[in-house]
C-alpha cells in the first residue's frame, strides 16, 4: 500500500459555510424578492438592484409546470435546444437532461424580448439568479444560459430555495469542467419535498400533487380555488410515501441498480437547514444520500405530521431564515461526537447542525466521509501529477533540443527520428516511452474520474498536453512508419493512440469557451514552430503512399484525390501559418514529396497552384 | 623620556597648524598686517609637513639639546598664535599698531624660515649617526640569533623595518623572477578565474592544474602569478618553481627557503631533512599570505616533499598526470574556437584576424587539426608563417597522415608531447600505440581495445584495465562516462567509450612509424580515410606483412578494390569503414592468427556485408564487433569459430538477428562467454538459440526499443552472471525461468519503462549482488521473496521503490546498500 494515499482529509468545513450563507443577508434579500414577487400573481420576472448587486427574481410556479406526460421524471433531452452551447449539451449515448418544466417557462421567458434585453443590459458586478420551488430550477437554467455568455466583467450567481432537481449527471459534468459548482446554492429545508420529488416517477407523484399545488399557491398568497382540509392531508401522505420509497433506494444501494435511478440529480451546493442551523454539501453522492437522510424523523415525530411538514416547509422559509439567524445569534451547538480528527468533527458538526445527528453507524456519516476522501485523493491526485508533470518537463526540453540539432542538419525531427540509426535517436525514442506513459497514465485517470472536476479545463494541462501532443505526437507517427506497421494508415481508425485524440478535444474544447463570445483570434503573423496540426506527417506519409500508386499506376483516381487533397491540406496550412517551416528543410520528406508531385502534375497546375506559388518565391527560406 | 618628547613634538606640529589656521584667519579679517600675513602663512606651510613628518617617524630618540630647540620653536609659535590673534583685532585704522604687530609677525616669519637652515642640517646628520649605530646593532643581533638558533624569537625577520630591507634586497638580487607570459595569451581569464575559485578557499592548501602537454597549464600559472588581483594579495610572496620531470628536491627546497623564509638557511642533510626543518619554520613564522606555483611536477613522490602546510600558504601544481586528489585539480580546457583562431593567427600572421592574402579554408582546416591545443596551433603557425598556399596543403595532408610538417613541428610539438610517453612503462607504452588504430574525433568502444590487449598483448582482464585509467589518468585518453553511469564489465568499468585528442592520436602513429620498412612495422594502420587501400601497401604486397595489428578506414569497398596481401602474423585487424556496401578484404584468409576483428560502419545507414565467405577461415577468432550493419547470415560461417568468445553487435538491425538466429538449428559457438546486442532496432523477441549457449556469462540486450519478449528459455544459460536488459522500454517482464540463474550477480534492467514487475520467485537468485532498476517507474512492488536474496549488496533504484528496498534491508539484508539515484538531464547525448 502506498504510504501517500493514508493521509486523511484535514478539515470539513460546511457547517461554518453554511452559518455563514444563512446570517450574511442575501438569502433574506432573496426571499423577500420571491415574497413580493408571487403577491403580484406575476407571469413576469421581478428585476432588484441592491448595491452593485442585481436579483433576477423569478416567479414561484405553475401548476402546469409539474405535469409531464412524454417522459418518466419529467426529464427533457436539449440536445435540439439553441439555449444552450454543444459543450453541455453530451452526446448521443449520454444526453444532457434537464426538467421539462423548468425549461418550457425558461424558454417563454427568453421568448420575452423584454427578459433577455434586460438581464443582458445589467452593468451590476454581481447578478443573483433567485427562485423558489420549479422558480428555482427556471433560475438555475438561466444561470446556466448566463455563464455561457462568458461575459468577462459580471459574477452570475444562483439561489434557489426548494427547487426540484434540475439536471443529470451530464449537465453536473460539463459544469464541473467549468468549475461553475459553485455558482448554485439551493437552500433546502430538512423536510421539504420539493427538491426530492423528482427523484420519485411522476406518475406515482401527479395524482397528490394536484391536490398540494393549489394549497401552496394560497400559502404564497396567491388565489385560488378552496381544497378541503383532509383531502390535502391524504394527498400529502401519498406524496411523502411515495418519494419517500424511491429516495430509500437510492441511499440504500449504490450503483448496480442505477437503471431504476431517477436521472436528476443534485448539482451545485446544497444547503440543508433545520430550525436550528444550517450547513453545505457539495458532493453530488452524498447530497443525494442526505435528501433522504434528513427526511427521516430524528425526534420521534409521528409519520402524519412529517408527512404534513413536508407540504407546508416548502412555502415556510422565510420562517425558517428567521429562525436559523436567531438561534445562530443565541446559541452554540457543539458535536456529540469524540474524534481526533478534525475532518470527522466537521462532518459530526454538519450533521447536528441539520437535524440529522451523528451517531457512528449513521449512513450520512458514512457518505459524508466518503465524498471527503474522494475528494482528497483527488487533490492528492493532482499534487503528485504535477510533480511528475515537472519532471517530465524535462524530457520535453531534450527533445526540444533535439529537434533544434536536427534542424541544423538540415534534416526535420521528424525524418531524422524516422531512421532510427544513431544512438541519439535512440535516446529519444526513450523520451517518448517515457511521456507515452506519463500522458497515458494521466488521461486514464482522467477518465476514470480521479482528478478534480475541472481538471481537462485548467489551462496548465490543457497547455501542457498540446504542447506535449504537438512535439511528440510527430514522434510516435514516426515510429509507427518507421517498422512494419507502416502500410497501415496512422489515420485509419484504432491507430492513433487514444491520448492524443483526447488531449486533441481537450484543447478544442477548451478553445471553444476561449472564444465564447464573438472575440474571434488574430491570425498568426509568423510560422509555427510545431505544426499546429500534429498529424500533418501522418497525412504527409500517405501522401507519399498515394504517389507511389500514381507512379506505378495504381489507383490513379483514388490516389491523385489524396495527393491534391493533401495539397490543398498544406496551402491552407500556409494561409493561416499554422505549418512549421521545418517542413521544408533540404532533406526533408516533404520536400522530396514535393519534387515528385510538382513533377507529376500538369504545367497548367503550376499556374494555380498557390502551394507552388509559396514554394517557387523562396523567401520564406530565409525564415527557416 | 621617550614619550616626552613625543608629546613635545606633537605639542609643536599642533601649535604650528593651530598658528596656520590663525593666520588664514588674520589674512581674511585684518586689512594692515595682510602681506605680512601672507608671508607667515607661506613659512608656516613650509614647515607644517617637516614636522608632522617628525612626529609620525619618531621613535628614535631625541637628544637633550634637539629637545630644547625644538621647544624654543614650540615657544616661539605659540607667541605667534597670541601675536596673530591680537593682530586681527586691531583696526583699520589704528596704524601704529599695525606697524608694530607687522614688524612682530616679520619677527617670528624670520625665525622660522631660518630653524630649518640654521639646525637642520646638523639634525640630519646626527639622525645618520643613530641609524648607522642601530643597524650595525641589527645585524649583529641576527648574526648572534642564527648562530645561537634561537627559535624563540620568530620576530627575527621585524627587527628592524631598514635592515629588513637591507636583507630583502639582497636575497631578491638572485631570486628567478617569475616568468614571463608568453606573446599573446587568449582565454586565461576565465581559467584563472576558476582556478581562484578552486584556490581561495581557506581550509585549500594546494590544486593541480592538469592537462596534456602544451595545453598551457605553464602559462595559466604565470597568468595567475601575474594577475593584479593575485599580485595585490601576494605582493612579493609569490614563488614559481620549475620542478620538471628528474628534480634537485632539496636544491628546490633551499630556494623555497631563500624566497620565503629569507632567513639565514642552514645546512640540510637531504631531502626529508629539508622538507622537515622546512615546515617547522613555517611552523614558527607569522602566517602571511604567500603562493607557491611547482610548475611541471611529474612523480607523486616529488610533489610529496614540496608540498607544505601553513596559514595562508598556498601552492599551484601543473601536471600532465592525476597526483592529487580529485577535488584538489583543476582540469585545464582547450582552447574554443574563437581562441585557438586568434591564438593561431597571432603566431601565423602576426595579428588577431586571418589575413586576408590567406585561403580561409586552409586556416580552419589546419586549426580544426590542431584540436585546440595551444602549444600545436602555436608550432604549426609558426611553421606556416609567410608560406605559399601550396605549403599550406602540403601541411594539411601530412598533418591527416600524422606526419610531422617541419622540424619545429617535430621537436617543438612532438617531442614536447613525447615527454609524456617516454616516462610510461613498456607494457602501458605499447598499449598507447594501439590507439593510432581508432579513427580520429569519434567515440570508440572501451571493450574492443581491451579485447585487443587482452588478445593480442595477451594481458590479463585487469591488466588491461589498469593500463586503460593509466592512460586516462595521464590525460592520453579520455574516458566518457555513459549517460546513465551503468556498471559495465566484470572489473566494474562504467565506461563504456573513450575519446583521444588528435594530437595524441598523431603521435602515437608517428611512434608507431619510426618502425621502418613498411612491412616490418608491428602495426600497420591508415592515418585517415582514404578511398583505398593505400599505394605504398600495394607495393610492399609482394612479401607478407610482419604487422600484429592491422587497421584500415576507406569508404565503400568492392572486391576488385583490395588486392592481395599476406598478414600471416596479424591477430587484431580493424575494419572502419563509411559506406552503405563493404566488401570483406579477400586477405582476411591470409590471416590465420587472427584473434581480433572489429568493424565498424560511420555511416548514417546500416551497411550490408559481403565477401563473407573468407570469415570460415578465422579459426582462432576471439571476438568480433560489427556495428552500424544489417547483420549478415552468420550462422553459416561459424562452423569454424570454436574459440569465439565475444561477440557484439551494436546499431544492427535486429530483425536480421531474429532471422539468422532462428532458421539456423546449429548457430553453436561453444566457447561464447560474452553476447553483447546494442541499439538494435526491430529485434523484437530475444531468439531461443541464445538460451542454448551455456558457455554464456554475460549477455547483454541493451537499447532494443522493440524487444517486447525475452525467451522462456533464458534460464537454461547456467553459467550466466550478467545480465543488462537496460533501456528496453517495452519489455513487460522478466521471464520467470531467470529465477533459476544461480550464477547471476549482476542485473541491470533499468531504463524499463514498461516493466511490470519483478517475478515472485525473484529471491532464488541466491548469487545476486548488483541490482539496477533505476526509471523503472511501473514496478511499484518489490516480491516478498526478495527479502532471500542473501548476496544482494548493492542496489540502484528510484526514490519511491528504494523505500521497499530500505525496509528490505531493515528487515532481512543489513549489508545491502540502497541508492536512490536522481535524475540527470543532460544534453551530452546529442553529440553522440
Amino acid at each position: 500500500m502506498d504510504v501517500d494515499l493514508l493521509n486523511p482529509p484535514k478539515f470539513s468545513v460546511g457547517q461554518e459555510l453554511g452559518s455563514l450563507i444563512a446570517t450574511c443577508g442575501i438569502l433574506t434579500k432573496a426571499w423577500e424578492g420571491i415574497c413580493s414577487i408571487s403577491n403580484n400573481k406575476g407571469d413576469s420576472f421581478l428585476l432588484v438592484k441592491d448595491e452593485d448587486v442585481a436579483y433576477v427574481i423569478f416567479p414561484s410556479f405553475h401548476n402546469e409546470d409539474f405535469i409531464v406526460t412524454d417522459s418518466k421524471y419529467g426529464e427533457c433531452n436539449i440536445q435540439n435546444d439553441k439555449i444552450f452551447s454543444a459543450g453541455l449539451k453530451g452526446d448521443d449515448d449520454n444526453p444532457a437532461l434537464v426538467h421539462k418544466g423548468a425549461l418550457n417557462r425558461f424558454r417563454q421567458f427568453l421568448e420575452n424580448q423584454d427578459f433577455k434585453a434586460k438581464v443582458e443590459g445589467l452593468k451590476e458586478q454581481a447578478i443573483i439568479f433567485v427562485g423558489h420551488s420549479i422558480g428555482g430550477a427556471v433560475a438555475a437554467l438561466a444561470t446556466l444560459w448566463f455563464l455561457e455568455k462568458r461575459l468577462r466583467n459580471s459574477n452570475s450567481f444562483c439561489i434557489t430555495f426548494g427547487a426540484p432537481l434540475f439536471g443529470n449527471a451530464i449537465i453536473r459534468e460539463a459544469l464541473g469542467c467549468e468549475d461553475w459548482l459553485g455558482r448554485f446554492c439551493h437552500v433546502v429545508c430538512k423536510y421539504d419535498i420539493v427538491p426530492r420529488m423528482n427523484l420519485a416517477p411522476y406518475e406515482s407523484t401527479a395524482k397528490p400533487l394536484d391536490a398540494i399545488v393549489p394549497h401552496w399557491w394560497s400559502k404564497m398568497g396567491i388565489d385560488c380555488a378552496a381544497v378541503s382540509h383532509f383531502s390535502i392531508s391524504e394527498a400529502c401522505m401519498a406524496l411523502v410515501n411515495s418519494v419517500l420509497k424511491c429516495t430509500s433506494t437510492i441511499a440504500n444501494n449504490y450503483p448496480g441498480e442505477s437503471g431504476l435511478r431517477s436521472p436528476f440529480v443534485p448539482i451545485g451546493t446544497y444547503m440543508f437547514c433545520s430550525t436550528h442551523d444550517a450547513a453545505c454539501f457539495e458532493d453530488s453522492e452524498a447530497v443525494l444520500k442526505l435528501l433522504h437522510f434528513s427526511m427521516q424523523s430524528q425526534d420521534g415525530i409521528p409519520f402524519d405530521q412529517i408527512a404534513g411538514i413536508c407540504i407546508s416547509e416548502h412555502t415556510d422559509y422565510g420562517h425558517m431564515l428567521e429562525d436559523i439567524d436567531g438561534a445562530l445569534l443565541n446559541a452554540r451547538q457543539f458535536a456529540n461526537f469524540v474524534s481526533n480528527s478534525s475532518f470527522e468533527i466537521g462532518i459530526a458538526l454538519e450533521l447536528e447542525a441539520i437535524g440529522v445527528g451523528a451517531q457512528q453507524d449513521n449512513h450520512a456519516l458514512f457518505a459524508l466521509r466518503k465524498a471527503g476522501e474522494e475528494k482528497n485523493e483527488k487533490d492528492r491526485n493532482i499534487e503528485k501529477l504535477n510533480v511528475e508533470l515537472s519532471t517530465n518537463q524535462s524530457s520535453m526540453a531534450e527533445l526540444e533540443w533535439y529537434k533544434m540539432r536536427c534542424k541544423n542538419n538540415n534534416i526535420g525531427y521528424y525524418d531524422a527520428f524516422k531512421q532510427l540509426v544513431e544512438k541519439k535517436d535512440f535516446k529519444v525514442n526513450l523520451h517518448r516511452k517515457k511521456l507515452e506513459s506519463f500522458w497515458d497514465e494521466i488521461v486514464d485517470k482522467e477518465k476514470k474520474h480521479v482528478l478534480p472536476s475541472d481538471f481537462r479545463t485548467r489551462n496548465k494541462w490543457i497547455n501542457a498536453g498540446t504542447a506535449y501532443r504537438r512535439l511528440v505526437e510527430p514522434l510516435d507517427i514516426a515510429y509507427h512508419y518507421h517498422t512494419d506497421k507502416g502500410h497501415k494508415s496512422y489515420l485509419s481508425d484504432g491507430v492513433r493512440p487514444h491520448r492524443h485524440i483526447v488531449l486533441e478535444k481537450w484543447m478544442k474544447e477548451k478553445e471553444q469557451t476561449r472564444t465564447g463570445g464573438n472575440r474571434g483570434r488574430r491570425g498568426r503573423t509568423n510560422f509555427a514552430s510545431l505544426t499546429q496540426d500534429s498529424c500533418f506527417w501522418a497525412h504527409l506519409e500517405e501522401a507519399c503512399k498515394a504517389l507511389v500508386n500514381l507512379q506505378q499506376e495504381q489507383d490513379i483516381n483514388a490516389s491523385l484525390q489524396v495527393c491534391v487533397e493533401f495539397e490543398k491540406y498544406v496551402g491552407s496550412m500556409i494561409t493561416d501559418k499554422s505549418i512549421s517551416l521545418e517542413v521544408f528543410l533540404d532533406q526533408s520528406s516533404f520536400m522530396i514529396w514535393w519534387q515528385q508531385y510538382s513533377d507529376f502534375q500538369s504545367p497548367q497546375w503550376k499556374s494555380s497552384s498557390s502551394v507552388f506559388d509559396f514554394m517557387a518565391k523562396e523567401g520564406w527560406k530565409k525564415k527557416v | 623620556m621617550k614619550m616626552v618628547d613625543l608629546v613635545t613634538q606633537s605639542i609643536v606640529g599642533s601649535v604650528a597648524n593651530e598658528l596656520l589656521s590663525l593666520v588664514r584667519d588674520a589674512i581674511k579679517k585684518s586689512y594692515n598686517c595682510k602681506n605680512y600675513c601672507k608671508r607667515l602663512e607661506k613659512a608656516l606651510e613650509e614647515i607644517i609637513p617637516l614636522l608632522e613628518e617628525v612626529i609620525t617617524t619618531g621613535s628614535e630618540e631625541i637628544s637633550q639639546l634637539r629637545q630644547k630647540q625644538l621647544g624654543d620653536l614650540h615657544k616661539k609659535l605659540k607667541d605667534g598664535t597670541e601675536l596673530v590673534n591680537n593682530c586681527s583685532k586691531v583696526k583699520r585704522y589704528n596704524l601704529y599698531k599695525s606697524y608694530k604687530f607687522a614688524n612682530k609677525i616679520l619677527a617670528l616669519e624670520k625665525y622660522i624660515i631660518n630653524f630649518h637652515p640654521k639646525q637642520g642640517w646638523l639634525h640630519t646628520l646626527c639622525d645618520m649617526q643613530h641609524l648607522s649605530v642601530s643597524m650595525k646593532e641589527g645585524f649583529e643581533k641576527i648574526q648572534v640569533e642564527i648562530a645561537t638558533r634561537e627559535l624563540q624569537q620568530p620576530q627575527l625577520m621585524i627587527i628592524d623595518s631598514m635592515s629588513q630591507l637591507q636583507i630583502d634586497e639582497e636575497i631578491r638580487s638572485h631570486i628567478p623572477q617569475i616568468p614571463e607570459l608568453p606573446k599573446f595569451p587568449v582565454g586565461l581569464q576565465i581559467s584563472i578565474d576558476e582556478l581562484w575559485k578552486r584556490l581561495s578557499p581557506k581550509d585549500v592548501s594546494h590544486v593541480a592544474v592538469k592537462g596534456m602537454g602544451g595545453s598551457g597549464k605553464t602559462t595559466l600559472a604565470i597568468a595567475l602569478c601575474t594577475d593584479p588581483k593575485i599580485k595585490d594579495l601576494y605582493k612579493d610572496r609569490i614563488v614559481f618553481e620549475t620542478v620538471s620531470q628528474s628534480p634537485n628536491l632539496k636544491v628546490t627546497i633551499e630556494r623555497l627557503w631563500d624566497k620565503i623564509v629569507r632567513g639565514h638557511r642552514p645546512d640540510f642533510h637531504n631531502v626529508e631533512d629539508a622538507h622537515m626543518q622546512f615546515q617547522q619554520r613555517l611552523n614558527q613564522m607569522k602566517s602571511r599570505p604567500t603562493l607557491v606555483v611547482l610548475d611541471d611536477v611529474w612523480k607523486k613522490h616529488h610533489l610529496e616533499k614540496l608540498l607544505f602546510k601553513a596559514e595562508g600558504y598556498k601552492t599551484v601544481i601543473t601536471t600532465r598526470d592525476s597526483l592529487v586528489e580529485a577535488n584538489c585539480q583543476y582540469d585545464l580546457q582547450l582552447l574554443r574556437d574563437a581562441d585557438a583562431l586568434s591564438l593561431f593567427c597571432f603566431w601565423t600572421f602576426g595579428q588577431h584576424t586571418v589575413s586576408e592574402t590567406v585561403d580561409q579554408n586552409l586556416v580552419s582546416q589546419v586549426i580544426e587539426e590542431c584540436k585546440g591545443l595551444p602549444l600545436a596551433l602555436k608550432v604549426i603557425g609558426s611553421s606556416l608563417c609567410d608560406k605559399p598556399p601550396a605549403v599550406w596543403r602540403d601541411a594539411i595532408n601530412r598533418l591527416s597522415q600524422a606526419e610531422p610538417i617541419s622540424d619545429y613541428h617535430k621537436d617543438g610539438l612532438l617531442s614536447c608531447l613525447k615527454t609524456s610517453i617516454d616516462i610510461l612503462e613498456r607494457e602501458v607504452h605499447e598499449c598507447f600505440l594501439d590507439l593510432g588504430i581508432f579513427p580520429e574525433d569519434r567515440k570508440n568502444s572501451v571493450a574492443a581495445l581491451l579485447d585487443l590487449w587482452v588478445y593480442v598483448h595477451e594481458l590479463d582482464w585487469e591488466a588491461a584495465y589498469r593500463n586503460l585509467t593509466e592512460l586516462n589518468s595521464r590525460n592520453l585518453l579520455s574516458l566518457v562516462n555513459s549517460p546513465m553511469d551503468h556498471f559495465g564489465n566484470m572489473c566494474g568499468s562504467s565506461f563504456e567509450l573513450f575519446i583521444q585528442h588528435d594530437v595524441l592520436r598523431d603521435l602515437a602513429l608517428n611512434l608507431t612509424r619510426n618502425e621502418e620498412p613498411i612491412n616490418m612495422r608491428r602495426r600497420l594502420i591508415m592515418p585517415r580515410r582514404e578511398n583505398f587501400v593505400p599505394r605504398i601497401w600495394k607495393r610492399y604486397a609482394d612479401s607478407p606483412f610482419n604487422a600484429e595489428i592491422v587497421s584500415l578506414h576507406t569508404g565503400m569497398m568492392n572486391k576488385e578494390d583490395w588486392c592481395h596481401m599476406n598478414f600471416p602474423r596479424t591477430e587484431a585487424l580493424v575494419l572502419n569503414f563509411s559506406a552503405s556496401e563493404y566488401c570483406l578484404p579477400p586477405f582476411l584468409q591470409t590471416m590465420h592468427k587472427l584473434k581480433v576483428l572489429v568493424i565498424v560502419n560511420y555511416n548514417s545507414k546500416r551497411a550490408t556485408l559481403e565477401g563473407l565467405s573468407v570469415l570460415s577461415s578465422l579459426s582462432q577468432l576471439k571476438s568480433l564487433r560489427l556495428e552500424r550493419m544489417i547483420v549478415p547470415p552468420l550462422h553459416n560461417y561459424c562452423q569454424s569459430w570454436e574459440k569465439l568468445e565475444k561477440l557484439s553487435l551494436s546499431l544492427c538491425d535486429g530483425s536480421e538477428i531474429m532471422k539468422w538466429m532462428q532458421t539456423s538449428l546449429c548457430f553453436n559457438l561453444p566457447n561464447l562467454v560474452e553476447l553483447t546486442i546494442d541499439h538494435c532496432s526491430n529485434l523484437e523477441e530475444l531468439p531461443a538459440c541464445i538460451c542454448n549457449m551455456t558457455s554464456l556469462q554475460k549477455l547483454s540486450v541493451t537499447n532494443c526499443h522493440d524487444l517486447y519478449k525475452l525467451s522462456d528459455d533464458l534460464g537454461k544459460l547456467s553459467s550466466l552472471q550478467m545480465l543488462r536488459l537496460y533501456a528496453c522500454p517495452c519489455l513487460e517482464e522478466l521471464p520467470y525461468s531467470i529465477c533459476k540463474l544461480k550464477h547471476l550477480k549482476f542485473l541491470d534492467i533499468s531504463l524499463c519503462e514498461y516493466m511490470q514487475q519483478l517475478p515472485d520467485e525473484f529471491g532464488q537468485l541466491s548469487s545476486l549482488k548488483v541490482l539496477d532498476m533505476r526509471e523503472c517507474s511501473h514496478v511499484k512492488k518489490i516480491p516478498k521473496s526478495a527479502n532471500g536474496l542473501k548476496s544482494l549488496v548493492r542496489v540502484i533504484c528510484d526514490e519511491k521503490i528504494g523505500r521497499q528496498w530500505t525496509a528490505i534491508k531493515a528487515s532481512s539484508i543489513p549489508r545491502l546498500h540502497v541508492e536512490v539515484a536522481e535524475e540527470h538531464f543532460h544534453l551530452d547525448w546529442l553529440e553522440d
